[in-house]
């Protein structure tokens, strides 16, 4: 291997950092829509603010930073490509107008403007499968990861095909919306998209930066053809609202592949190297916590009889989102952008000097203090919000609203701060040139 | 120059992901020096990690500072893999294991 030729296999900073910079102001975008609920939001999961909420953390936030993600560590680890720098751009800047759109005809009920912005994010998405197609060699065989980022493209496609054709049915009333059919989208989106990337990139990261050994989890060869075998079973019955008993079989089905999926990485921590958690640990640790109570609920909201825990279905829908969107996939990529983010920054600035002069390690590169207080913040308001929503508090809902707002502002200044390192401002001076530094 | 000199000069060379140096890490697998080559083989801690291409320049950028002319070869393998069994005590206490 050459300087040289490793030097081509990272994508330039400054095409990847503004996916990151930009993701966090969906985060925001979403708290603020919670603040502004009405009374409604207690009572159906569809509400304008909460639609527009779901669609500002999903779209803006948590497929923001898969993109980064997928865009950085395609070529590192698949060998794969990019698209020209023009089409990562232009897809950024589509992708930010169309979801910017779509967030706010959501939240003032412009059925029109809905379709348009779903229009821009699904050209969008479409770019994106084509450039992630690239960057990770989608039709190369032996990768684990690989399969499972690709199938995760392949429910993105579907869910951006099926949720434009509902903003259209919306705005020409082609054909009913009924919450089962919103469900089928939702998890097609949640469990297909994000939960079957999350999965798979887990996989590498998590041994990766806990140092676990090489051996390779008893399921992760069973979680990828069991979820998405699920999660298809799951939209398609849910399209046609079954009744309870089915949809708790449904959603047992893909609750199986989260709790093996758990498991697998409960192992690959319990024996890591690694033993005092970094941020990234402890995310895992939080979002583990955050999934499997996103399990439980969602099963007793898929029952819709809940009313033995004096909990109305709706509320119990709308916690389970929470602690699965914010808690679980919105931790995980908290955590791994606190990582990736000092990556690419080390990359582009210090590599070039490193074995020459001291240069600072990711961590110092990183405000720890103000990363961790942007992980609890998140953790808290997920609390928050999931409790005040099982229990019909709005005003608890809105401050979680203005606390995921407050994570979203933190973790934005965060990797800002991270951003803005250079060489010229490294302040490790005292990094010891030999041996381990202090 | 010896073996040991490369390895060293290797202690400068510090995994940015842990802030660990490569030798402590038991990341470097081989060094052979010869009239015009100087090849170190190395692994590490994790197949596919995205710091690799970084880690072996880091590397071949202190080794060419000792080479004295000889062209200087990395090889990066993955067999045998890396285990915390590699680790010096130095390592191991800034990892936490004791």
């Amino acid at each position: 291997m050459t300087p040289a030729g490793a030097a081509r296999e990272s994508p330039p900073l400054g095409l990847i950092l503004p996916f990151f910079l930009t993701a966090p102001l969906g985060l925001v975008a979403a708290g603020i829509m919670l603040v502004l609920a009405d009374a409604d939001a207690m009572t159906a999961v569809n509400t304008p603010e909460l639609l527009a909420a779901t669609h500002a953390a999903v779209l803006g936030w948590l497929s923001l930073s898969i993109m980064g993600a997928v865009f950085q560590l395609g070529p590192v680890l698949f060998s794969g490509r990019l698209l020209p720098a023009f089409a990562i751009r232009a897809q950024l800047v589509l992708h930010v107008a169309g979801v910017s759109l779509m967030v706010g005809a959501f939240g003032w009920w412009r059925t029109g403007a809905l379709a348009a912005g779903g229009t821009l994010t699904a050209s969008s998405f479409v770019l994106f499968v084509l450039n992630a197609a690239f960057a990770i060699r989608w039709f190369a065989r032996g990768s684990l990861v690989r399969n499972y980022v690709s199938i995760g493209l392949g429910f993105l496609s579907a869910t951006a095909a099926l949720g434009l054709s509902y903003a259209f049915a919306l705005y020409q009333g082609w054909f009913p919306l009924t919450s089962g059919r919103v469900a089928a989208h939702a998890h097609l989106g949640l469990a297909g998209f994000l939960g079957i990337v999350i999965m798979g990139v887990s996989y590498q990261l998590v041994p990766m930066f806990q140092l676990s050994p090489h051996a390779e989890p008893r399921f992760a060869r069973v979680v990828l053809p069991w979820m998405a075998v699920s999660v298809v079973m799951f939209a398609a019955i849910m399209w046609t609202d079954p009744p309870p008993a089915v949809r708790v079989l449904a959603a047992g089905l893909i609750a199986s592949g989260a709790a093996m999926w758990t498991y697998d990485v409960s192992w690959l921590i319990r024996r890591r190297a690694k033993r005092s958690f970094d941020i990234q640990g402890r995310s895992t640790l939080i979002s583990l916590a955050f999934l499997t109570a996103a399990v439980v609920v969602g099963v007793l909201a898929a029952s819709g009889q809940p009313a033995a825990l004096a909990v109305e279905h709706q509320r119990l829908q709308l916690s389970y989102g929470l602690l699965l969107v914010g808690g679980w996939a919105g931790a995980t990529l908290l955590g791994n952008s606190f990582k990736i983010v000092p990556f690419l920054v080390w990359n582009g600035r210090f590599r070039e000097r490193a074995g020459r002069e001291p240069v600072p390690t990711l961590a110092q590169l990183l405000h720890g203090r103000l990363a961790h207080v942007t992980l609890y913040c998140l953790a808290a308001a997920v609390l928050v919000g999931a409790s005040s929503a099982s229990i019909g508090w709005l005003p608890g809902l809105r401050l979680a609203g203005a606390m995921l707002s407050t994570a979203g502002t933190l973790q934005f200044l965060s990797l800002l701060l991270v951003a803005m390192r250079h060489p010229a401002t490294n302040v490790v001076a005292g990094a010891p040139a030999k041996g381990i530094p202090t | 120059m010896n073996s040991t000199m490369v390895a060293d000069a290797l202690k400068d060379v510090v995994d940015p992901e842990l802030g660990i140096n490569i030798v402590a890490l038991g990341l470097l697998y081989g060094v052979d020096v010869q009239d015009r080559t100087l090849s170190v083989r190395m692994t590490m801690t994790t197949p596919g990690c995205p710091m690799a291409a970084a880690i072996a320049q880091m590397t071949a950028a202190r080794l060419n500072t000792i080479a004295e002319g000889r062209d200087v070869q990395i090889e990066v393998v993955e067999d045998p893999p890396w285990s915390v069994a590699m680790l010096d005590d130095g390592a191991r206490k800034q990892l936490g294991l004791g």
